[in-house]
């Protein structure tokens, strides 16, 4: 039985001001399996994060795409993490005098309004968030700091996926979360995202290395160029860029 | 000079000089202005800190000077000891005069204009808030003299700086420059102004240099004052700047008795940029007062603004630097600082760093700080050998001298640099290190 | 005086004392100042001599004065003379009978707010009822005062039972000339809180003017005088959240603490005096004078206030460090929405040898609001090894709204060590961004930065205050966004 697909990416034209940065781009990710998307430095990946996280710097000029159904270009930002998107960000931004236990309670909070379901109260919460702390490999006392403010680069990838742990989307967009890791916080983010994996999510690796794809094995792998996807495959695909770059694919593609 | 005097000596003084046609109505009106509005007292905010009773209870004499041989002669001599640039012929101007018989330099894409063509800009840029703000410049233009427009042509990216030097020798004048720069688009110019005179010549100099830039012009110009230390110095300069134009304004303060500096930068049109730095020494009873004002008045306009003041034994010094952001001014960039060091026991600094913002798209920020030299700098050299005085010495020239890195001609820098050393306390000791 | 307004004036004394109020009382006190109305408010409190003759210099001084212009600040001319001088206590038969008379938006500010039922029928002007909750609980407060030794009473009564402490230490800390606003305020005061804490006594509770009896609607001219005498420490806290509506729409109040030797005060204010409507008609100008005096050696007085109400707010709460070792504290969240303006600020004064003050001032502005920080560090030749610390931070919402900053640093001392710094900023879009894919909306996304910004200043506020003041932030910023 073929699983529900959970994002329908069609025919998507994007732009940054006023220069076209998606193309045409065609996406389906089906729930239980993780994507990744890799490509040369701005062939667009991060452009298509923030665009299906709803942010306005971009436009879309064309094209749809549906997320559990949904017509979710029609949705604000927070509306689409209500609906289960969650993005982890590339350059997690800073926010001084907020602390991280607080940032995270009232996201759980408004999750849960929007399902309906009662809010956390504080004993429940901090059950909840020293279990994936600990996952994570992540001392508590961060969670007074601020959200960000003195983080090591390694430590801001780790809070985006502990952030992802505790609010379990349906559907996981991450932002070169591996770049600036040393294999030992590789590791552990790996950990966190493989513990997310089950027949009813999704999680989509927006990458530029393999090495990330040896720990979390991607169902499918897409080359994105150009502003498009140019070649999809399995996670030999990955093995291959990483031994012979793209130039080959867009190549391939340009004469096909 | 009481305001009656002043008066009189506007009549009796006009009629000593050749006074050209266009300027007549445009001194008259000014003079007329100074009437109303008289010496900033204060009482006003922006002279609170700095009393001009010294001036106006003085009894100055406000004829434009007529330096004969022997004040030239003078004058040469002061020169030769104080040279900025032993590489470049400046002009020279004698208690206020150009020296007669001397030539600007020449210089491709570079004219230097009299009186009436300078009248013919002041005509365009006189107005009435301006003398409502500084009525120091409505009297300036009343009495101005040596009357000099500087003007490069378009396009001209002039390499040779181009120094004045303005040298005090006879004592009790009133010498009022009024020097206006001219820059067209895609322009470019360094301009240096000196102050010099004798330590026993008390007057006053009360100097305007209006600048007008076009897009993409580029000025640089420092002023560095070693008036002698009975001498007062009151100015103005101002800036109009267009689309991407840039300018560069250094001033060093180490010479005179009362100075008051007043900047005013109006980054018009959108990519301007403004970038303001100053030291200033003050002791023994010397008073230096800078008043800068940049006006944001476009989006995605740049201001930098540094200023240090060192401040040695019954010394005063005073800072006010006001930014103002306007209304549809989104992206600017604003940096301001004004630090100062207190030598003594008896030295004074009032510093106000002031930011009016009318728009929420920009980041601005200033900081000021008052202290004594960092102990653990100091710690750190002495427990390297070094005497304490030494150390203290070297410590308080870099915290000067890590500002007066920015000016880029080097032989004006090293000059400058070697100057301030000159005047911090126990040179002896230290100064041959440098 | 004629036979017949001294007749009358009988009159009004003995309704007063009756404790109810007729309609002649309203009639008989016409608005205007002269000497006769400042005679008549010191007759009608019974105050001794030195009081009136004191309040009698200080109009005669007011004459002489002109009102300052030089605040970032513009408002139409006040006429002093058609305000009325001595609030008659409020005819009863007007009031609200119940808290379903009451505007129903005024309830739904108490809800948002978080103001606890009880309170705000009292809030209200209720008629008498609801208020007999409030006075039972306050007695039991004056119970625990009292075997300590701390008085704590209105300023009234502290002239009646305490004279000779209230003669000692007013006006020593803002002299009557001091401003415009202080002389006035020394001329007609109306009423106000007074403390005194004797030597070595930790006050046993936070002193709350919620809590004090009497606390009738005298917000016009309030003076108040806090003593904390050898070695005590006091924490006062002053004002509530929940919007305070006044017909007087004057409000120049003066406040001075004394801390002698090894004591501490700490003043706590939250604010939120009507500030007007959405089109910035109507509200209050509030000009407040309050100084601490750190007299003695070690002492220590901090000013920590939430400013949100009010159309104009001039305000600048001072420490003038006398004593050796003293320590001056300033922490301040300003803010402006909609056609309000601030000039508000603080001014440490360092006298003695190794003094300390630490400015936190964070300020914001929305709407078409304009907020001045004005502060003045000034160090005297006499403050050997002076410290000083600013931090200035503005934060703007929108493109109309103003945010300036003038701090004077006057340094007459070498070993002095001044730093200031100051922001400006707006709430940038990738942190607002960030906040609502985590699904917050773009409302709670503003609340939460805003009060990140001003969370420096929130840990110092006595614990009630500091929630009270996170949910006051988020209603006065309502409107502010979008």
């Amino acid at each position: 039985m073929k699983n529900e697909t959970l994002l329908c990416i069609d025919d998507l034209h994007a732009r940054v001001e006023d220069r076209m940065i998606l193309n045409g781009l065609n996406l389906e990710v089906p729930a239980g399996e993780v994507h990744a998307i890799m490509g040369p430095n701005a062939s667009g990946k991060s452009t298509l994060a923030q665009v299906l996280a709803g942010h306005d710097n971009y436009e879309v000029t064309s094209g749809s795409i549906r997320f559990l159904g949904k017509d979710l270009l029609s949705l604000s930002p927070e509306e689409r993490a209500r609906e289960g998107l969650f993005l982890a960000f590339q350059y997690p931004v800073e926010i001084p005098g907020v602390n991280n236990a607080y940032l995270l309670k009232a996201a759980l909070n408004a999750h849960r309004t929007a399902k309906g379901i009662p809010e956390v109260d504080a004993f429940e919460f901090m059950r909840l968030i020293k279990d994936k702390m600990e996952l994570m490999e992540m001392s508590t006392d961060f969670l007074n700091r601020s959200v960000n403010q003195g983080f090591s680069g390694g430590e801001k990838k780790r809070n985006e996926i502990l952030q992802m742990l505790m609010l379990e989307p349906r559907l996981a967009v991450l932002d070169e979360t591996d770049s600036g890791l040393d294999v030992d916080a590789l590791k552990v983010v790996a950990t966190g995202i493989n513990s997310l994996r089950d027949p009813e999510r999704a999680t989509i690796l927006v990458t530029h290395y393999e090495r990330l794809l040896e720990l979390v094995v991607p169902d499918r792998v897409h080359v994105l160029a150009e502003g498009t996807i140019l070649k999809s495959g399995n996670h030999e695909l990955a093995r291959t860029l990483d031994k012979r770059g793209y130039d080959w694919v867009r190549d391939e593609s340009a004469s096909a | 000079m009481t305001l009656e005097r002043l008066h009189e000596a506007y009549a009796s003084a006009l009629s000593g000089l050749e006074v050209s046609d266009t300027s007549r109505p445009l001194r008259d009106a000014a003079m007329d202005s100074f009437g109303k509005l008289g010496y900033p007292s204060r009482r006003r905010e922006d002279w609170r800190y700095t009393d001009l009773k010294p001036i106006s209870a003085g009894n100055f004499d406000p004829t434009p000077a007529i330096p004969n041989s022997d004040h030239i002669k003078h004058a040469h001599q002061l020169l030769d000891e104080s040279l900025l640039d032993p590489n470049v012929s400046p002009m020279i101007f004698v208690d206020g005069q150009p020296e007669p018989g001397t030539h600007p330099p020449e210089l491709s894409g570079l004219t230097v204009l009299g009186p009436e063509q300078t009248w013919e800009q002041i005509g365009n840029l006189q107005r009435k808030e301006l003398y409502e703000r500084h009525p120091l410049a409505a009297l300036n233009t009343a009495f101005a003299s040596s009357e000099t427009l500087i003007r490069v042509s378009e396009g001209s990216k002039i390499d040779q700086p181009l120094h004045l030097v303005f040298i005090t020798v006879e004592s009790g004048k009133v010498t009022q420059p009024r020097i206006l720069i001219d820059m067209p688009q895609d322009s470019s110019l360094t301009v240096v102004q000196h102050f010099i005179g004798e330590d026993t010549a008390a007057g006053w100099t009360n100097l305007v240099t209006q600048i007008t830039q076009d897009e993409r012009s580029n000025l640089t110009l420092y002023r560095v004052q070693e008036h002698g230390r009975a001498q007062f110095h009151t100015e103005l300069l101002e800036s109009k700047l267009a689309r991407d134009a840039h300018i560069k304004l250094g001033y060093v303060d180490l010479g005179g008795s009362l100075i008051r500096n007043d900047v005013q930068i109006d980054l018009a049109e959108p990519g301007a940029v403004c970038e303001l730095f100053g030291v200033f020494l003050t002791s023994h009873g010397q008073h230096v007062d800078n008043h800068t004002r940049i006006d944001h008045s476009a989006p995605q306009t740049t201001s930098r603004e540094a200023f240090r003041g060192i401040i040695g034994e019954r010394g005063r010094g005073v800072f006010n630097g006001k930014v103002v952001v306007h209304r549809g001014a989104e992206g600017t960039d604003a940096e301001q600082s004004s630090d100062n060091l207190l030598l003594s026991e008896r030295g004074e600094i009032d510093t106000k760093p002031e930011l009016e913002i009318y728009t929420d798209a920009v980041k601005c920020a200033h900081g000021a700080t008052v202290g004594e030299l960092d102990p653990d700098q100091l710690f750190y050299m002495r427990s390297r050998g070094i005497d304490e005085g030494t150390a203290k010495g070297l410590l308080t020239f870099a915290f000067a001298n890590d500002v007066l890195r920015r000016i880029e001609l080097p032989e004006v820098r090293k000059r400058v640099a070697s100057s301030v050393a000159g005047e911090l306390p126990d040179y002896d000791s230290w100064g041959g290190l440098l | 005086m004629s036979t017949e307004s001294k007749e009358i004036s009988d009159l009004v004394k003995q309704k007063y004392q009756h404790g109810f109020v007729t309609e002649i009382e309203q009639e008989l006190v016409p608005p205007g100042l002269d000497e006769d109305v400042v005679r008549l408010i010191s007759r009608k409190k019974g105050e001794p001599a030195f009081l009136t003759d004191w309040r009698l210099k200080a109009f005669r001084h007011w004459l002489t004065m002109t009102e300052p212009t030089w605040a970032h600040v513009r408002y139409t001319p006040i006429d002093y003379q058609s305000i009325s001088y001595f609030a008659a206590p409020k005819n009863m038969a007007d009031a609200p009978k119940s808290l379903d008379e009451v505007d129903p938006k005024l309830l739904e500010t108490y809800d948002k707010l978080g103001i606890p039922l009880h309170e705000r029928a009292k809030l209200a002007g209720v008629a008498v009822d609801a208020v007999f909750d409030s006075v039972s609980v306050a007695t039991t407060f004056k119970g625990k005062l009292a075997k300590a030794g701390v008085i704590f009473c209105s300023f009234s009564e502290a002239v009646k039972n305490h004279p000779a402490l209230v003669e000692k230490y007013l006006g020593t800390v803002v002299p009557q000339r001091d401003n415009f606003f202080a002389t006035l305020n020394s001329a007609v005061f109306s009423d106000g809180s007074f403390v005194y804490v004797p030597k070595g006594v930790r006050c046993p509770m936070e002193l709350s003017t919620y809590f004090r009896i009497n606390a009738a609607n005298t917000g016009q001219f309030e003076r108040t005088l806090i003593i904390a005498d050898e070695g005590s420490h006091v924490s006062y806290l002053e004002g509530c959240t929940a919007p305070m509506r006044d017909e007087n729409q004057l409000h120049a109040a003066v406040v001075e603490l004394v801390a002698l030797e090894d004591a501490q005060i700490k003043y706590s204010t939250v604010q939120n005096w009507y500030p007007g409507d959405e089109h910035g008609v109507g509200g209050i100008y509030n000009f407040v004078t309050k100084r601490g005096d750190c007299r003695g050696a070690n002492s220590k007085i901090s000013w920590t206030q939430v400013e949100t109400g009010s159309a104009i707010t001039w305000k600048y709460p001072s420490c003038v460090l006398r004593g050796e070792n003293s320590v001056g504290e300033f922490y301040s969240v300003a803010v402006a929405n909609n056609f309000q303006q601030a000039d508000t600020g603080t001014k440490m004064i360092h006298i003695g040898k190794n003094t300390r003050s630490t400015i936190i001032s964070k300020g914001i502005s929305a709407g078409r609001a304009e907020n001045s920080y004005r502060g003045l560090v000034r160090v005297m030749p006499s403050a050997k090894g002076a410290r000083n610390y600013t931090q200035c931070d503005s934060l703007l919402i929108g493109d109309q709204c103003g945010a300036h900053t003038f701090p004077y640093v006057e340094a007459r001392e070498r070993s002095a060590r001044i730093e200031h710094e100051a922001t400006t900023s707006k709430i940038s879009e990738d942190q607002l961004f960030y906040c609502r894919q985590r699904g917050l909306s773009e409302e709670d996304a503003v609340n939460m930065i805003v009060n990140g910004f001003c969370r420096e200043v929130f840990k110092e506020l006595p614990m009630e205050f500091a929630v009270e003041a996170q949910a006051l932030l988020n209603v006065s910023l309502e409107g502010s966004v979008g």
